[in-house]
C-alpha cells in the first residue's frame, strides 16, 4: 500500500508557532567567488541563531575544511571536537587554544560540479553574556564515493555578545559560485 | 538586514492503516531548505529511505552509526537509513528520524541531504546514526517518497511532516 496526497494551500495547517523561528540574513556567493562569509549587526533579539548552508570551496582539490570566528576574534579563544564518519570508520579529534572553530568539511573545485557540502550549525545563548559561546555543526559531503559526515562542537571563551560570524574555508581558498548561508534567528 | 518568520508546517500524514511508501507531491518550490520529521514503527525490520521526484537511481550516502562505525554507499536506489525502520515488537514505540533536504529547489546543485535519527528500543536494532546523502541530480525536488524498504512496513499511528524552511 502506498499512502500518498498532493499538497495545496488549504492542507496547511499551524500546529506549530512560526513566527519564533525568523529568516536574519542570506549570502549567497556570485560567480566571482567569495573570500569568506560574514553575517555582521546580527540582531540581539533571538535566543539562538542557525545557520543552515551548503558550500563548495575554490581550493584546488576535492576537499576543503571551513572554520568559524565570533566577533572578529582572531585571538587563540577557541576550542572545539569532531566525530567524523570517513565511510570506513569514525574518527574524533579535538583542539584547544585554537584561533577558531573547526566548522566541517566541502567539496573542492576538482570535486564533480553540482557537489555541495551541506551544514546546520546552531549557536545558543549568543547574547547571554553571563556564558562563553557553544557551538555545534552537523556537516556532510557526500561525493558519490568519498566524503564524510562530521558531528561539530565548538566553544568561544568569551562572554561577550555575538554580533558576527564570519565563515572561511582553510587555506584563504574562499567559496564557490552557489554556495549559501542563510541565518535565521530562534526565540 | 531584513528578517521574516518560516519554518512553516506543509502538510503532515498520519496512518490511518499500514503502508509501504509515503509520498508528499507538489512540493510549493517557495522554500529554501524542507525539514522532514518522522515518527513511525514498523511491522519487520527494512533498510527505509528517501526517494526525490519518484526516481528510483542516483544517491550515495555516507554515515555513522552509533558513534563507532561508519559506511558509504553508492550506487543506491534510495538514500537509505541503515538505522532504518525501527522499534517492530515494542508497542507505542516510535523512532525518530530528523532530515534536511538543503536548497531543494536549485537547480545549479546537485541535492545533499543531512539526516540523524535513533531507535530508542532495546531490542529491535537500537542505536543512533547521523549521516549525509547525495542526489546526483540538479531537478528541483518537487515529490519525496519514504520508502519502508518492505511491504507494510510503516504502522498505524506513523506520522510524517514536512516543513518548509525560506531564507531572507
Amino acid at each position: 500500500m502506498s499512502s500518498s496526497i498532493g499538497i495545496y494551500a488549504s492542507q496547511i495547517s499551524g500546529h506549530l508557532v512560526t513566527n519564533n523561528y525568523s529568516s536574519i540574513q542570506t549570502v549567497t556567493v556570485g560567480s566571482g567567488g567569495a573570500s569568506s562569509i560574514t553575517f555582521s549587526s546580527i540582531p540581539s533579539t533571538y535566543t539562538h541563531l542557525q545557520i543552515r548552508a551548503i558550500s563548495r570551496s575554490t581550493i584546488s582539490g576535492s576537499g576543503d575544511g571551513t572554520y568559524v570566528q565570533l566577533n572578529g576574534d582572531t585571538g587563540g579563544n577557541y576550542a572545539y571536537h569532531i566525530l567524523i564518519g570517513t565511510g570506513s570508520s569514525v574518527v574524533a579529534a579535538s583542539a584547544t587554544s585554537y584561533t577558531y572553530m573547526y566548522n566541517g568539511d566541502t567539496p573542492g573545485s576538482t570535486s564533480t560540479a553540482g557537489m555541495f557540502g551541506a551544514f546546520v550549525v546552531d549557536l545558543l545563548d549568543y547574547t547571554n553574556t553571563n556564558k562563553y559561546k557553544t557551538i555545534r555543526t552537523l556537516n556532510g559531503n557526500d561525493q558519490n564515493g568519498s566524503g564524510s559526515v562530521r558531528f561539530v562542537s565548538g566553544l568561544w571563551q568569551n562572554t561577550a555578545v555575538v554580533s558576527s560570524i564570519t565563515v572561511n574555508s582553510f587555506n584563504g581558498a574562499g567559496f564557490a559560485q552557489y554556495t549559501s548561508f542563510a541565518l535565521y534567528g530562534v526565540k | 538586514m531584513t528578517a521574516g518568520s518560516t519554518y512553516t508546517p506543509i502538510a503532515t500524514q498520519t496512518l490511518g492503516s499500514s503502508a509501504s511508501t509515503v509520498t508528499f507531491s507538489s512540493i510549493p518550490q517557495t522554500y529554501t531548505d524542507l525539514r522532514f520529521v518522522c515518527s513511525f514503527n514498523s511491522s519487520s525490520y527494512a533498510v527505509g529511505g528517501l526517494q526525490f521526484n519518484g526516481v528510483a537511481s542516483g544517491y550515495s550516502t555516507t554515515y555513522m552509526y552509533s558513534g563507532v562505525t561508519s559506511q558509504r554507499l553508492t550506487g543506491q536506489s534510495k538514500i537509505p537509513f541503515q538505522q532504518g525502520t525501527g522499534p517492530i515488537t515494542q508497542s507505542n514505540t516510535f523512532q525518530l528520524v530528523i532530515t534536511d533536504i538543503m536548497n531543494y529547489s536549485n537547480t545549479n546543485t546537485y541535492k545533499t541531504v543531512l539526516w540523524k535519527t535513533g531507535n530508542p528500543t532495546t531490542t529491535d536494532y537500537p542505536g543512533y546514526e547521523w549521516g549525509v546523502g547525495l542526489s546526483s541530480s540538479t531537478s528541483a525536488i518537487t515529490s519525496i517518497t519514504f520508502d519502508s524498504g518492505g511491504t507494510n512496513i510503516f504502522q498505524t499511528g506513523s506520522t510524517f511532516t514536512l516543513f518548509g524552511i525560506a531564507a531572507a
